[in-house]
């Protein structure tokens, strides 16, 4: 829902789907570890619930795959993260008439180090693509304090 | 209906926060810096003044025990701040998960029921925001 607090009319929609769940993972050599997860949503309705009150369908699917060098105080891992929207699977013109796809790509690196007890420092850079054209590279560093 | 809404979100809070168990709570500051890439030169990374860079201040809170059945969630409260010439406030963000963890008699699977949370503003929109997604996995 939009415009929670604004004067204007609330904007709502309603989204369901039924999604399928796969996450995978083990131990390749001592402290490297491999993971991948994978879902996938067939078909996503979404329903807005203001304006022409239209409905979408898509498919949506998701994963991401890292592998990981973990000991007690410090991690590093390397990733990428995906995704793959088929939109306007039944439109007015019928099934797959208008059907079209996006996809993303975004490959990322971590690093995360305890510095002292319950201090730990997070580092990651993510570069994020849409349909095969680089986008921003974004850096995130981010300290937690775990208070119990 | 709003107030409702925002009444609902309240609640479930508080609720949850009173029956968890195996708690945690952590405060954090993250600093989100972007688009470091010059699109001229993929190599070249961008001075600091042009950056887009925000600021995080988050409170994060943990309960329950993932491995077993039962109540198990995460809420974390951020208060944005974009940095430039001076410190701009941002609209504050609040994000939940609560799940509950259940076996049926006789079966070795645990089935999950959540609720997922979202609470902010657009900024690009400049529209206040409040996404609610339910799950049931099994």
């Amino acid at each position: 829902m939009y415009n929670v607090l604004e004067d204007a009319d609330l904007i709502a929609s309603i989204a369901a789907a039924p999604a399928a769940y796969m996450n995978a993972g083990t131990e390749l050599f001592e402290n490297v570890w491999v993971q991948a997860n994978l879902s996938v949503s067939l078909p996503s309705v979404n329903y807005a619930a203001t304006g022409d009150k239209s409905f979408d369908y898509n498919i949506i699917q998701q994963g991401n795959f890292h592998i990981s060098f973990i000991q007690d105080t410090f991690q590093i891992r390397a990733g990428v993260d995906q995704n793959i929207t088929v939109f306007d699977l039944y439109t007015d013109n019928g099934l797959f008439k208008d059907a079209d796809y996006t996809y993303s790509i975004n490959p990322w690196i971590s690093l995360s180090f305890s510095i002292i007890d319950n201090l730990n420092v997070y580092v990651k850079p993510i570069l994020y693509t849409t349909d095969g054209n680089i986008g921003p590279l974004l850096a995130s560093v981010s300290v937690d304090y775990f208070l119990f | 209906m709003k107030r409702i809404l925002l009444a609902l979100v309240l609640l479930m809070f508080v609720l949850t926060g009173v029956t968890a168990l195996d708690q945690s709570l952590y405060l954090s500051m993250e600093v989100d810096s972007y688009d470091l890439r010059d699109i001229k030169d993929f190599s070249s990374i961008k001075d600091f003044e042009s950056l887009e860079t925000t600021l995080w201040p988050l409170a994060a809170y943990t309960y329950g025990d993932t491995d077993s059945t039962g109540i198990k969630g995460f809420a974390q409260l951020g208060l944005p701040y974009t940095v430039g010439d001076s410190l701009d406030t941002l609209f504050p963000y609040v994000y939940s998960e609560t799940y509950y963890r259940f076996r049926l008699p006789e079966t070795t699977s645990l089935m999950r029921t959540g609720l997922i949370t979202q609470f902010g503003k657009d900024q690009t929109y400049d529209m206040t925001y409040l996404n609610v997604f339910g799950l049931f996995t099994f």
